[in-house]
């Protein structure tokens, strides 16, 4: 299968699931009043349409896109099959900047917890790519990102243990389970403006990604710029998990399923797999999404609670075969 | 007025943490010569490659390839000026075997990447192992697949570190015959070797080092006399007359 046909299937698969986003929910909607929502997008069932379920649904494949790339920059930066926001801390250090932002009193500035964020997930991909650098065993490297996200998540914890409203910190623990529910067009608007262009920066790193796969010294003697090659896909991978927490708090393996799925279709090219990735993580998320809303619970799922409960066990699995592979 | 070397390396001095590890170092070596780089572990073989390549930083000296100083040379000057082939084979991902060669002939694919790292695969006689994936590979194989990586760049100056480790002897001699076919053809061949007796056969020139220094330099016979093979390795050997030139018989001591 060449690397255009899997991009146009999950491109179809994509667009079928947002129609079905958008046609199921709780309520439910006769022709008549689908008809309605097209021709007066300020009636009731418009309002249900437009201003519900499309943002939320455009959210969660915002965001499953950008931690499908991101999982892939880390997978192909740190030549870790095991590398994603959320395994290695970088979702946590994320949330702990939004965290600083919100319990700073910060919350309702423009832009301020999105920016904190994505400050929080480059300082997190930063002291990973720099310990990779210096200790090769991968498993080491996952430790490493368990210390960094317990730490993360024991400094944000402690932020709430000593944050004197109880009602905020109510509202950032909702937001760190993960969820897109009743996000809006400003939401949408957010994660794509960090999407663009952390999907630029990961296209100028792809071919550096790739002579990657041979080790960092070898890469050099390619002629490959390792240090802004580096730095391009750490801005890229931070843009793009930043923009996730920011917008839909903590979800978890997204990052990691997503590259996984589709790296045998483009012959395991850590450059190629990018593209893909992003699609299939929206993919997921939004059929997650969906799951999470049709499933029938009094208090509805979170989307990250969701997501882990899942994906945790295909981590399990894949940890299992790069284990094995790396015995050898 | 001699040529330019392909390498000139000049007063090199490099530690690694506190320990120096290639002390004073200078050599020469011009086009179509096979140099066989042997010495007992940590003698400093891996670091003076690294160090040539630019991958470590020298505490002094200075090192030229094709007559430009090493640090005057961007990235892609460099790639073109020389090829790495290091001790460590991994390959993070299951690439096919085709697109690992082709990344010799830089990491920016050009149009005649392809073809180049076809017919290094079938100098290395493993055209067939194209399409597999590098992970699927046995060690044997993979060790030609990365050479063919190299031989698919056309840099003056080959560094290989160990490029016959691990390997069974079909596999030795064939990697070693190609190298020297390369030198025979006008490149420059570094190769740090641990079987002497391979270096005897093969190179056309020995450097033997011991604590970061150059102890002896010249034909294989030359270098590795009875002197240099008891002060350096332990042995004893003796050179014996065959049908195919010159052989080397080790004994402990």
């Amino acid at each position: 299968m060449t690397v255009a046909r899997i991009n146009l299937m999950l491109a179809v698969a994509l667009a079928v699931a947002l129609i079905a986003a958008l046609t199921l929910g709780e309520v439910g909607l006769s022709g008549a009043q689908y008809a309605q929502a097209f021709s007066d997008p300020g009636s009731g069932p418009g309002l249900i349409l437009w201003q519900v379920r499309a943002p939320r649904a455009i959210c969660a494949v915002a965001v499953g896109a950008a931690l499908g790339l991101s999982g892939a920059l880390m997978q192909g930066l740190l030549r870790n099959p095991l590398a994603e926001p959320g395994v290695l801390g970088v979702s946590a250090t994320a949330s702990l900047g939004g965290a600083l932002v919100l319990v700073a009193g910060a919350g309702m500035v423009t832009g301020a917890v999105e920016l904190a964020a994505m400050a929080g997930a480059g300082i997190g991909a930063a002291a990973l790519v720099a310990f990779a650098a210096r200790i090769r065993a991968p498993e080491a490297l996952i430790l490493f990102g368990v210390a960094l996200s317990s730490f993360a998540g024991a400094a944000t914890a402690l932020i709430f243990n000593l944050s004197p409203s109880p009602i905020a910190t109510a509202e950032v623990m909702a937001w760190l389970l993960g969820s897109v529910q009743n996000r809006g067009w400003a939401d949408v608007l957010w994660v794509s403006a960090a999407l663009v262009p952390a999907g630029i920066l990961a296209g100028l790193s792809a071919p550096g990604l790739k002579a990657l796969s041979l080790g960092d010294e070898t890469a050099r003697t390619l002629g490959l710029p390792l240090d802004r090659l580096r730095l391009l896909a750490l801005l890229a991978a931070s843009l793009a998990a930043g923009a996730a927490v920011a917008t839909a708090g903590v979800i978890g393996f997204v990052g990691l399923v997503a590259p996984h799925l589709v790296r045998a279709s483009v012959r395991a090219d850590p450059g190629r797999v990018l593209l893909p990735s992003a699609l299939a993580g929206g993919l997921i998320l939004v059929v997650a999404d969906l799951m999470t809303r049709i499933t029938p619970t009094d208090q509805e799922l979170k989307l990250g609670v969701f997501t882990a409960l899942v994906g945790a066990p295909l981590f399990a699995l894949i940890a299992w075969r790069a284990a094995r592979a790396w015995r050898v | 007025m001699s040529a330019t070397p392909r390498l000139k390396i000049e007063g090199l001095s490099l530690s690694r943490g506190k320990r120096a590890v290639v002390r004073d170092v200078s050599l020469s070596m011009m086009p179509g010569e096979l140099v066989a780089l042997v010495g007992p572990n940590g003698a400093g073989k891996t670091s003076l490659i690294q160090a040539v390549c630019g991958l470590l930083k020298p505490d002094a000296g200075r090192v030229w390839l094709e007559g430009a100083e090493l640090v005057t040379l961007g990235p892609r000057d460099r790639a073109r000026a020389l090829a790495y082939l290091p001790q460590d084979g991994t390959v993070a991902w299951n690439l096919p075997a085709l697109e690992v060669v082709a990344l010799g002939a830089g990491f920016l694919q050009t149009d005649g990447a392809r073809p180049r790292a076809m017919a290094a695969l079938e100098e290395v006689e493993a055209s067939a192992l194209a399409d597999r994936g590098v992970a699927e590979l046995s060690g044997g194989e993979r060790a030609r697949v990365l050479l063919a990586r190299v031989l698919a760049s056309d840099a003056g100056l080959i560094l290989a570190d160990e490029p016959v480790a691990g390997l069974d002897p079909e596999g030795q001699l064939l990697v070693l015959e190609r190298l020297k076919a390369r030198a025979g053809a006008g490149q420059t061949v570094v190769a740090s070797l641990h079987d002497l007796s391979l270096a005897a056969r093969f190179a056309d020139r020995v450097i033997v080092m011991d604590q970061g220094e150059v102890r002896a330099d010249g034909s294989p016979a030359g270098a590795l006399d009875t002197a240099v093979l008891r002060d350096v390795f332990g042995l004893g050997g003796r050179w014996l007359d065959s049908e195919d030139g010159p052989v080397l018989t080790l004994a402990r001591l």
